[in-house]
């Protein structure tokens, strides 16, 4: 196929813009800036279209390539293909759905359907991508492939846009992740996890084993509760076999009741007979022992009496004395009551002495203070006369002497001082008449004093004389205490006189009376009391009590005596007795069996008890079994996904491995070939090469195989070059395309440039080639 | 009078999630916790009896604490009755190891009949498993002016079952003076007409345990006019958690932030406490990229529990490989051809082309 012209609506920078392309190597000196690559891929656009969908990694080229100055997008091409031409119109909107394709048909201009808008597809037989990835040969992607070897390079041009990832990283990352999962000896994620497993496993085992043995316990303590339940329903039995006979209830009752009464009876007589014991020595009447309790009374009453008259004898001396003092001085009552009398007039005397004394004192400071007054006034009056005197004389001479002015005053004044002299004269002799009165009441005072004082000294000796005859000592003081007591001890005199005699015969009477009681009494308690006291009354009452109490008992047992012998004739005690007895042995032999099996109960019981206790053990054991159970599952499910992700990642490895090898070897040989004949057709001397399956070249030279890397770099472009055309003719089994040369050998020298373009040249036969350079010394 | 009748409580059980094990017994601790709330609702709320239709627990080994709770919930609220119907799944061992038997916890046999009465109320049940369903039908006798609740456990059905098993025949429970027929087994609320005098009504679980059991769980409130003969019932949405099951159609996306906001739009309704499952779905370009992983670990942060699903099928133009002259063309050409699952194709698919793009392989 080949292009035959162009236009160039408006693409990226260009705009406007035509080529007419001719037949072999086209070349285009542009300078960089010119807009190259859009060229290029105008080209490509008008046979593949633009990309519509946004690409997750690069700017997809419908965004890169929009006009920069606006107007319709996109242009038309011309070219020939099977010897027929047609013209591809495209225009592009901004969505995929807005785009425009037209194919006419140059020789009828009319619109042709012999390839749909995929024409770039349908005529290579390669898509997009690999016509992209081979028609398209630039320098700068040669520079940066001289940084690494070629051959992996090349492996970049069948595979994928990404230069830097190659199939060999690719199953090295999927080795890598499978290695994640799956290591040698035993290890990797999913063997670690296969081992978790394996311990969950025997834990749930065991638990397993565990519940077995719970469900074991369990049903034992079942069993166990149908045993307990069975011996108490046995147990049960044997009661109601002890309770079936009603008659030998009654007659156990009648038994239990008759030996009550035996009890009673039996108790009864033991009391009595304690009771009895303390009346050996003889039962007293009731009368007996009243009468005693009466004697004792006594006894106690003359205890009291004879202590009395003990007291009244510890007083004889007294009397004695009393007797001695008033019979040698017989007085009367009458007599000390006027003593008395005489004593209080004394008392009179005396205030009334005190009362003279403390008014004479009191006129003398009245008189002395009078006195001075007389005193002092009269030296004042005598002054006031002779002034008077003095003025009336200047009051007279000055009349004489007709002083006029002078004689008035001076007369007023003499006239004046003279009527006051007059005044204060009167007042002097009140005051003088005062005094003089008074001095007569202090004489009479002095005299009724005097009189008063020796009535006192009188009466104060009668009084010692009398007080001396029957007192020790006399003092002013107690005078009349002294008086009131003789009179008390007179008064006790008059009293004990008369009843001393009469007291000395009632003590004789009752001492002989007490002595008499107290041998009665005491023979007769004791007869009962061990140790008896004086404390009779005491012994009289316990005595009484005694009896009391023995009298009750008796009763009491006289009773019971009666209830006995009454139910003994109703009943055949004997018959009752014989009966029970028989009875008796099957009894014991139930009960003996019923506490047997109660044993047993109790043993079943403790059991079932350390079984529930176990059971609770194993089941707050077993609790933790659901965690695990839990934890299985998730493990489980995790090693299912781990195991199906490498399942995945294996096959992928494999799948992978297989196209890259199935692809290398598709277009291995037609590569190999298409190469040795380009390098022979750049090198002057013949050579042959070698590429493996993995895109590795070694040429051979001089009879020797050679690693790309040890030639030189203009070299390695060289092979380079040779390498992609080859691959070009590989690829392109059908319609061979036209190639496009974005300035390649930038990097080589004049000699090898000229090989290169020689080899343009040569291969120009079979492609159209668009050359672009900078520079003229590539042309 | 107010009766709660409530099943399927699976107290204690095995979570069917895929929580992890500490998340899994946090929800079974939930669980119980639940069941102690639908308690103190019965005090609150004056509550006569609390109708257990079966399947409380489902294993025979009952931790310790669940047994605790339970018995503690009965014995500290003697006022309202525990009436306790056996299910398919409730093991024995509970009852068998109580040895007192708590007064106000009442309970049915397989035997015969067992009704209890609460004035002109009654409440009967009969377990399955020893009498055959023509026995069982036959035997049911309910007065007409009594008000009738009948208790059963098993799967709803038209037909009779020849064997024992849990069928309920609801065609000869009609007609039988029935006002209200407390079923369980089902664990997802159901209430229909019986007959023309009474409904039926599963009350469904009272908490999710797994993505079967998604939406509203809890239990159903019946108020009781004796007077009257009314009854009235309303179902009550208890559970502390919900589980969602969430399809997001991710064709068309490109990246893992494209699924990550066509997600949050579907999730944006959905309560942060929730258990979710994403089914990712639709058809995606071969070189769209995903991870799945992140995005895992993002909802979990977000919400109490996420897992997601990718169940997408690659969109494949088989003719856009067939000029790709490139190892990834012939990659793609080549599993293509091979016999494997859409599935498996998809998985292989997308490892290569990560591992030939450079990406990191997870």
């Amino acid at each position: 196929m080949k292009l035959l012209k162009c236009h160039i609506e408006n693409f990226g920078k260009l705009s406007d813009f035509n080529y007419e392309f001719e037949d072999g190597i086209n070349t285009i000196k542009e300078d960089n800036g010119f807009g190259k690559t859009t060229f290029a891929c105008f080209i490509k656009a008008m046979f593949y279209g633009l990309e519509a969908k946004r690409n997750t990694k690069i700017l997809i080229d419908r965004k890169k390539y929009e006009p920069w100055q606006g107007g319709l997008y996109g242009g038309n091409i011309e070219f020939e293909v099977n010897n027929k031409q047609y013209k591809i119109e495209r225009f592009f909107g901004k969505k995929e759905v807005d785009d425009t394709f037209k194919l006419y048909n140059l020789s009828t201009n009319l619109e042709s359907n012999d390839y749909s808008s995929n024409i770039g597809e349908e005529i290579f037989k390669l898509n997009k991508e690999g016509y992209e990835r081979s028609t398209f040969i630039s320098g700068q992607n040669m520079e940066t492939s001289m940084n690494d070897s070629i051959n992996a390079k090349l492996g970049n041009i069948l595979e994928n846009e990404n230069d830097v990832n190659t199939s060999d990283e690719a199953l090295k990352r999927i080795d890598e992740a499978i290695k994640n999962y799956k290591k040698t000896g035993g290890r990797g994620e999913i063997n670690e996890k296969i081992k978790e497993r394996t311990k969950l496993e025997k834990k749930i085992e065991q638990a397993k084993v565990d519940e077995k043995n719970l469900q074991e316990r369990k049903n034992k303590n079942n069993e166990l509760n149908e045993q307990i339940k069975e011996k108490q329903k046995e147990q049960e039995e044997l009661k109601k076999i002890i309770m079936q006979s009603m008659e030998l209830e009654t007659k156990k009752a009648k038994l239990d009741n008759y030996e009550m009464l035996e009890k009673n009876v039996k108790e009864s007589k033991e009391k009595l007979n304690k009771c009895e014991s303390f009346f050996k020595n003889g039962m007293p009447t009731d009368d007996e022992i009243e009468t005693l309790i009466d004697k004792c009374m006594l006894i106690e009453k003359c205890k009291i009496e004879i202590k009395n008259y003990e007291n009244t004898q510890e007083r004889t001396k007294d009397i004695k004395d009393l007797k001695e003092l008033f019979e040698n001085s017989p007085i009367s009552e009458g007599i000390i009551d006027n003593e008395i009398t005489k004593c209080n007039k004394l008392n009179e005397i005396k205030s009334k002495i005190e009362v003279n004394n403390e008014k004479i004192a009191n006129l003398n400071k009245e008189k002395e203070t009078l006195n001075n007054k007389l005193k002092k006034s009269h030296t004042v009056n005598l002054a006031i006369c002779m002034i008077s005197i003095i003025f009336i004389i200047i009051a007279v001479a000055t009349f004489l002497k007709s002083m006029q002015n002078i004689m008035l005053p001076a007369l007023g004044i003499g006239i004046f001082c003279f009527v006051l002299f007059l005044i204060k004269n009167v007042l002097y002799n009140k005051k003088n008449k005062e005094f003089l009165n008074k001095e007569k009441e202090l004489q009479e005072l002095d005299t009724s004093t005097k009189n008063l004082q020796d009535e006192q000294i009188h009466i104060q000796n009668e009084l010692n004389d009398f007080i001396v005859q029957y007192s020790d000592e006399i003092s002013d003081m107690d005078i009349i205490i002294q008086l009131t007591e003789i009179k008390a001890k007179y008064m006790r005199y008059i009293d004990l006189k008369n009843n001393i005699d009469s007291i000395f015969e009632k003590q004789a009477e009752m001492v002989n009376k007490f002595a008499e009681l107290e041998k009665t009494v005491k023979g007769y308690l004791q007869d009962y009391f061990e140790d008896v006291n004086d404390k009779y009354v005491n012994f009289a009452q316990e005595m009484k009590m005694k009896k009391n109490e023995y009298s009750r008992q008796n009763e009491d047992y006289k009773e019971k005596l009666k209830l006995k012998e009454a139910f003994e004739k109703t009943n055949n005690i004997k018959e009752i007795k014989t009966e029970l007895n028989q009875a008796e042995g099957k009894k014991e032999e139930i009960e003996e069996k019923i506490n047997n099996i109660s044993e047993e109960i109790n043993k079943l019981n403790d059991e079932k008890n350390y079984n529930k206790n176990q059971i609770e053990i194993m089941e707050s054991n077993l609790d933790t079994v659901f965690d695990v159970e839990n934890e299985l599952e998730e493990l489980n499910q995790k090693i299912e996904e781990m195991q199906s992700e490498c399942d995945i990642l294996e096959k992928t490895k494999k799948l992978l491995e297989t196209a890259k090898t199935e692809f290398s070897s598709h277009y291995l040989g037609g590569m190999q070939q298409s190469f040795i004949k380009n390098l022979n057709l750049i090198n002057n001397n013949k050579m042959d090469a070698n590429i493996d399956v993995n895109l590795n070249v070694k040429i051979n030279e001089q009879g020797a195989n050679k690693e790309i890397k040890y030639f030189s770099t203009g070299y390695k472009d060289l092979i380079y070059i040779c390498m992609r055309l080859s691959l070009i003719d590989s690829l392109f089994e059908g319609e061979k395309p036209f190639i496009i040369l974005d300035d390649p050998f930038v990097n080589l020298d004049k000699e090898k440039t000229q090989n290169a373009l020689d080899l343009l040249k040569n291969i120009s036969n079979k492609y159209q080639i668009i050359y672009f350079i900078c520079h003229e010394s590539r042309k | 009078m107010k009766i709660i009748h409530c099943s399927d409580l699976h107290l204690d059980s095995k979570m069917k999630s895929n929580l992890d094990s500490k998340k899994a017994k946090e929800r079974r601790d939930e669980i119980l916790i639940t069941y102690q709330n639908m308690v103190k609702y019965a005090v609150e709320n004056e509550v006569k009896v609390i109708l257990i239709a079966g399947d409380m627990f489902d294993k025979k080994n009952i931790t310790v604490k669940a047994k605790n709770i339970v018995l503690d919930s009965i014995n500290s609220n003697p006022e309202i009755d525990f009436i306790y119907l056996k299910g398919n799944h409730d093991e024995i061992s509970f009852i068998e190891d109580i040895e007192n038997i708590p007064s106000n916890l009442k309970l049915f046999n397989s035997k015969e009949w067992t009704t209890y009465k609460y004035g002109n109320v009654t409440i009967s049940g009969i377990e399955f498993g020893e009498l055959d369903s023509y026995e069982i039908y036959k035997t049911l006798m309910l007065n007409k002016s009594d008000i009738n609740i009948v208790t059963l456990h098993g799967q709803e059905s038209n037909y009779d079952a020849k064997d024992k098993t849990e069928i309920i025949n609801l065609k000869e429970l009609k007609n039988k003076n029935i006002d209200y027929l407390a079923l369980g087994h089902i664990h997802k609320f159901k209430q229909e007409k019986l007959d023309t005098r009474g409904i039926y009504c599963y009350s469904g679980c009272l908490e999710g345990r797994g993505f079967d059991e998604c939406g509203e769980k809890g239990f159903v409130l019946l108020e009781i006019d004796e007077e009257n003969a009314k009854i009235t019932s309303k179902f009550i949405p208890f559970a502390g958690r919900h589980l969602y099951e969430v399809e997001v159609d991710v064709t068309g996306t490109l990246t893992t932030s494209d699924v990550e906001n066509k997600i949050d739009e579907k999730l944006k309704d959905i309560e942060k406490e929730a258990l979710i499952k994403i089914i990712l779905t639709g058809k995606v370009e071969i070189d769209s990229e995903r991870d799945i992983n992140y995005l895992e670990k993002k909802y979990k942060s977000t919400y109490y529990f996420a897992k997601i699903y990718d169940e997408t099928t690659l969109k494949i133009d088989y003719m856009a490989y067939e000029n790709d002259i490139s190892l990834k063309g012939e990659f793609i050409r080549l599993v293509l051809k091979q016999e494997l699952s859409e599935e498996e194709q998809r998985k292989i698919i997308t490892t290569g082309i990560k591992a030939l793009s450079g990406e990191e392989i997870n």
